[in-house]
């Protein structure tokens, strides 16, 4: 069980008692990687400015124009990952929208109750909506440069939306799964995942959500 | 002249448990070793193919086979079978997969079957 816990924890689109599949296994790993990358990238940059600021290297000079190139691309690479590190920090930005469903492992054909509560109402500026959704994760060969690489990639396959009402009064929606829509699946290179979602629209700004992950079985 | 493989399913549509039955028909088939057939259940997408689980694979020939020769087989779809699923971005279904063992390149044909999920209760 432990493990699962920790499965959960790091693909948040799964419930807690189910694995995951190669596919999501192997997104985890470019994130990881990506972020691994960037700080690397970061020390290369500081490296070539501290070589800048002692003299070590003639800006003029060959060794200067590399490493000025060198600075830059270290440089860039910080800043992104500063801005990674903190929206990964920062999550869905959801924390005042709580929803949550049973049951949470169903058929298609059934039907599942969401649970929704806005906990802190002063948060809101938006419309707040909850939802059941299902996501597509699919893979692709992307062409960059003549080099070829596996992505993966998402799209929402089918969804359903409510609108809550302001307020934090607990409120109750249904939502009933078509018998011919897609089922939950964990691939190699296609996964399915459904999930329960309670987003606010907030115009011109990123959107605040939270999700509760359901597995639907076909 | 490597062997070519053909194959036809009894039409319907299938649901977990259930036998798919049909024929395999081989062309040029005299340098055949083994020729095999199974259920395989195929996800897929725009650039990638991949089989996520072969089921009830079955030798339908160990000897040469004579050109033109129509073996018949008989496969069982699991019980835990998982349906059929098409999507704009790609999809999951079940196919028969027919294969030969032969000196150089193997020979391989897939033909697609239906597959809906068990019924309720």
């Amino acid at each position: 069980m432990p493990s699962l816990m920790a499965a959960h924890a790091t693909h948040p689109h799964l419930p807690a008692d189910r694995s995951p599949g190669p596919q999501s296994r192997r997104r985890k790993s470019d994130r990881r990687f990506v972020l691994w990358l960037l700080p690397a990238l970061a020390v290369v940059a500081f490296v070539a400015a501290a070589a800048f600021l002692t003299g070590a290297v003639d800006a003029e000079s060959d060794g200067g124009i590399v490493g000025g190139i060198v600075f830059a691309v270290g440089g860039a690479g910080l800043v992104i990952a500063f801005v990674l590190l903190a929206r990964a920090r920062q999550g869905t930005g959801g924390t005042h929208l709580q929803v949550t469903g049973e049951p949470l492992e169903l058929m298609r054909g059934d039907k599942v109750h969401a649970r929704f509560r806005i906990s802190d109402a002063a948060k809101v500026s938006g419309k707040v909506e909850v939802g059941l959704v299902c996501v597509v994760f699919y893979d692709i060969v992307q062409v960059t440069n003549g080099s070829r690489r596996r992505v993966t990639r998402s799209e929402v396959a089918w969804e359903a939306w409510q609108t809550a009402q302001p307020g934090t009064a607990p409120q109750a929606f249904d939502f009933s799964v078509p018998r011919d829509a897609p089922f939950s699946y964990e691939g190699t290179c296609l996964s399915l995942a459904w999930r329960l979602t309670a987003r606010e629209d907030r115009p011109r700004r990123r959107d605040p959500h939270t999700n509760e992950p359901v597995w639907v079985r076909p | 002249m490597s062997a070519r493989l053909s194959i036809e399913v009894v039409a319907g549509t299938h649901r977990p448990g259930d036998r798919v039955t049909g024929a395999v028909t081989v062309t040029d088939g005299g340098r055949v070793r083994t020729l095999t057939a199974s259920l395989v259940y195929r996800e897929w997408t725009r650039d990638y193919s991949e089989p996520a689980r072969v089921e009830g694979a079955t030798t339908l020939a160990s000897d040469p086979v004579a050109d033109g020769a129509r073996l018949q087989f008989g496969l069982s779809l699991p019980a835990d079978a998982l349906p059929n699923h098409i999507s704009a971005r790609g999809g999951l279904r079940w196919e028969v997969v027919a294969e030969t063992d032969v000196p150089g390149p193997d020979a391989a044909a897939r033909q697609p079957i239906e597959v809906e999920a068990a019924g309720p209760g």
